[in-house]
């Protein structure tokens, strides 16, 4: 399955997160992971389904170890807030 | 056919709002009828310009798979639902710039600091973010420097992050600067803003070590705390034995938040910068929306007049004229260079689809352009005596708060005696005579506003809640952009001696944070001890900064355009472009070479020099005015120089493409076909 789809984009299915509907977020949990993104917080179960979608094989980090590397990813390099 | 109509009505809508506003000139009008004109025009706007630039000139294109989904990594790459992104870019652009700017310019009366604000966002400011979102987005979401290196050459990307780093150094002074004023002799506000830093630890370790990933309980609970810290406020005011303790000069706060600006470029980042950008970030949007409601709600009459007779430039808070410096000073509200860095940092990577880019890049701005206008709505309905008692050095108003009645009345405006001193014991605080900076004016403002909404007798609480707000999310950029400085000195410290350019090299930290610290409060310092209030010289020198940032994207986004093949449509960042350096440049030439020793920095260190022959200054004192001087006129024309190279090897570049003596190739990621098209 997963060797038939390497080299052309993903589909759909595989590659939208939970709450990448058309425009706005429906459902609780898509809610608040939307509103995560809003305050640029980590999502940590919309990262769990990310990776059990496109890279099934892969270790899932611990939430502690998830907030580390994304707080290193957002902080990292260039401003995050203006002026 | 319903939806013509509706949009001939938003039109009208509009255009009844810039009727009223143009006729109305010698009786208040509600704030209404500015909103109207601003909402009106920015719906104009982004139907009809917004929508050729996005399909005409860009060709945004629904079949092109976005870098978030192409590179998708549940991390930063990740595809973001349109209006939840939209929400995720404004929190990131909106900051003090759009707030305190309106409110500094309201000097030259309400009018033509919104026009500027209104027809600047819709033809430079909202065209500039959406350009430089479009190109990173079509770069994998590339920076700035990035994309001026690729697109135009290495020398261009040097001189971009040089102006990136010189700006930041001047912005996080004028914002600290902003607080300092803000807080200073404050007891209750120091004392919730000081609360802020045990909260942000607080949150840090829940968030770290108790309950990973329980940000929003973390937060919540902070903003409980929070409110406890406002309250807890003005019991230590109120309290003999307490206030004194709180109580401080400007300098001492100024000392105070270079420290904390160290040791919070230092620290990791979940301990105290990440909890606090949180926090922040709560307030903001919370707060924006109130005052939005407020606004609308109370619909306060704008008692300012629409011009004022300082648009001649004898005006007390800020020297110079209407043209260039209303253009100037309103900074971020109409165009801010400083978003392009944003625009090509965590947005892009989070687009969902390529037409989603003119929502985010191009409605993003238009919400901040509407901040700037209701903190234009802020200042304006104070009483203009009010107004100018506040926003005035006390050099300027005669030095004492009866002198200021008096120097007040021969600008045209009232103030009776003893008015100042009721109104600051309304709001709790000591004084309000000559607080410049903006802030305690603007949220002197609010509290009218929201107070009117919701219930008179808080107007004190309403007043610290407005200044903990503006200082909280002030001091988060203070320390996010003094962590951006130490690591952009590290990677330039880098090309000379490698260890220094290793981010996690503890010595290596230190040294960069401690430079850049250094940068910003010397300026800091420096406009704490202006006898002019600092304001006066240090906002000019960021506005010009920031405009000239906005010129170097500019260029990036026309080199863009030329090299894609579209030059017929070079002008829609062409013409910006022309307009913002014009009237930078003759800003940045008057604030060095102006006779007026106001205005120019040259002349203010001649006229110092002089004093000191007569006898009338202290000879180290002067010395140091000086310096400081000379310096700030140095920082000027480093400005201009940077920004004339980048416009001068872009131009460069463009001939070379448009006579086919280079090739009209663009570094963009190749094509994808979209897994989201159909």
């Amino acid at each position: 399955m997963r060797a038939e789809t390497a080299g052309r984009p993903a589909a759909p299915c595989d590659a939208r997160p939970r709450f990448s509907g058309p425009a706005w977020p429906s459902g609780r949990l898509a809610v608040l992971a939307a509103l995560r993104r809003v305050l640029g917080m980590p999502d940590y179960a919309g990262y769990c389904a990310h990776l059990r979608a496109r890279h099934p094989g892969q270790p899932i980090p611990t939430e502690r170890e998830f907030f580390d590397q994304y707080l290193a990813a957002r902080y990292g390099d260039g401003p995050t807030r203006c002026c | 056919m319903v939806r013509t109509i509706a949009w001939v009505l938003v039109g009208l809508a509009g255009a009844a709002g810039w009727g009223m506003l143009a006729l109305q000139r010698h009786e208040t009008i509600s704030a209404t009828w500015l909103v109207l004109a601003a909402v009106g025009t920015y719906l104009v706007a982004y139907r009809v310009y917004s929508r050729f630039l996005a399909y005409r000139v860009f060709e945004l294109d629904d079949r092109r798979a976005t870098p978030a989904e192409r590179l998708t990594n549940g991390r930063d790459f990740v595809p973001t639902a349109r209006w939840v992104l939209f929400g995720h870019h404004f929190a990131a652009i909106a900051g003090a710039g759009p707030l305190v700017g309106p409110v500094l310019a309201a000097q030259f009366g309400y009018l033509p600091g919104t026009i500027w604000i209104v027809f600047g966002v819709v033809l430079a400011g909202a065209v500039q973010d959406f350009v430089i979102l479009f190109g990173s987005m079509r770069r994998d979401g590339k920076s700035l420097g990035q994309m001026a290196k690729e697109e135009t050459g290495p020398i261009t990307g040097l001189l971009a992050m040089l102006a990136v780093l010189a700006i930041m150094v001047i912005l996080l002074a004028v914002l600290a600067l902003v607080v300092t004023n803000a807080l200073k002799d404050s007891p209750w506000g120091v004392f919730t803003i000081l609360c802020t830093i045990p909260i942000a630890l607080l949150m840090g370790f829940w968030m770290k070590a108790w309950r990973p990933g329980s940000t929003f309980e973390a937060s919540a609970v902070g903003v409980a705390l929070l409110v406890l810290a406002l309250f807890g406020g003005r019991w230590v005011a109120e309290s003999p034995a307490l206030a004194p303790l709180f109580t401080h000069s400007g300098l001492t706060i100024a000392y105070g938040i270079i420290a904390y600006g160290f040791v919070a470029s230092v620290l990791p980042v979940w301990m105290l910068l990440c909890p606090r950008d949180y926090l922040s970030t709560f307030m903001k949007i919370g707060t924006i929306l109130l005052l939005a409601v407020g606004i609308l709600v109370v619909a306060p009459p704008l008692r300012l007049p629409a011009v004022t007779r300082f648009v001649d430039g004898t005006g007390p808070i800020f020297a110079g004229k209407l043209f260039p410096f209303a253009f100037i000073t309103i900074a971020c509200g109409a165009i801010s260079g400083f978003h392009a860095l944003v625009a090509s940092g965590t947005t892009p990577k989070m687009i969902r689809r390529e037409p989603d880019a003119r929502l985010i890049g191009y409605g993003g701005m238009l919400m901040e352009s509407f901040v700037a206008a209701m903190a234009m709505c802020a200042a304006a309905v104070l009483d203009p005596g009010v107004y100018f008692a506040i926003n005035a050095p006390l050099a300027a108003l005669g030095g004492s708060a009866d002198a200021a009645v008096e120097t007040i009345r021969t600008w045209g405006f009232t103030l009776a005696p003893g008015q100042m001193e009721s109104l600051a014991r309304a709001v709790g605080e000591n004084s309000l005579l000559a607080r410049t900076g903006g802030a305690p004016s603007l949220a002197v403002g609010m509290a009218v506003i929201f107070s009117g909404a919701f219930g008179q007798s808080l107007m004190a609480l309403w007043y610290h809640f407005a200044i903990m707000f503006e200082a909280l999310f002030i001091l988060t950029t203070v320390d996010t952009g003094t962590r951006v400085g130490r690591f952009m000195f590290q990677e330039l410290a880098g090309h000379l001696w490698e260890p220094l350019g290793r981010t996690s090299w503890y010595p290596s930290t230190i040294l960069a944070s401690a430079v850049i610290v250094a940068g910003w409060g010397y300026f800091l310092v420096q406009g704490v001890l202006d006898p002019l209030g600092g304001i006066n010289s240090l906002w000019p020198l960021f506005g010009i900064s920031n405009q000239l940032l906005a010129s170097v994207a500019l260029c990036v986004g026309t080199t863009i355009l030329i090299k894609s093949g579209k030059a017929r449509y070079a002008w829609v960042t062409l013409a910006p472009l022309a307009w913002v350096l014009g009237v930078t440049l003759t800003a940045g030439w008057q604030k060095v070479f102006a006779a007026d020793p106001r205005l120019g920095f040259l002349a203010h260190a001649r006229q110092t020099a002089e004093r000191v022959a007569t006898g009338a200054l202290d000879p180290a004192l002067a010395a140091r005015l000086v310096f400081n001087d000379r310096l700030d006129a140095v920082v000027a024309l480093a400005f201009m120089l940077v920004t004339l190279l980048v416009v001068a090897t872009s131009t460069w570049e463009w001939v070379l493409v448009l006579r086919r003596r280079k090739p009209a190739v663009v570094r963009e990621a190749p094509f994808v076909e979209s897994a989201y098209a159909g």
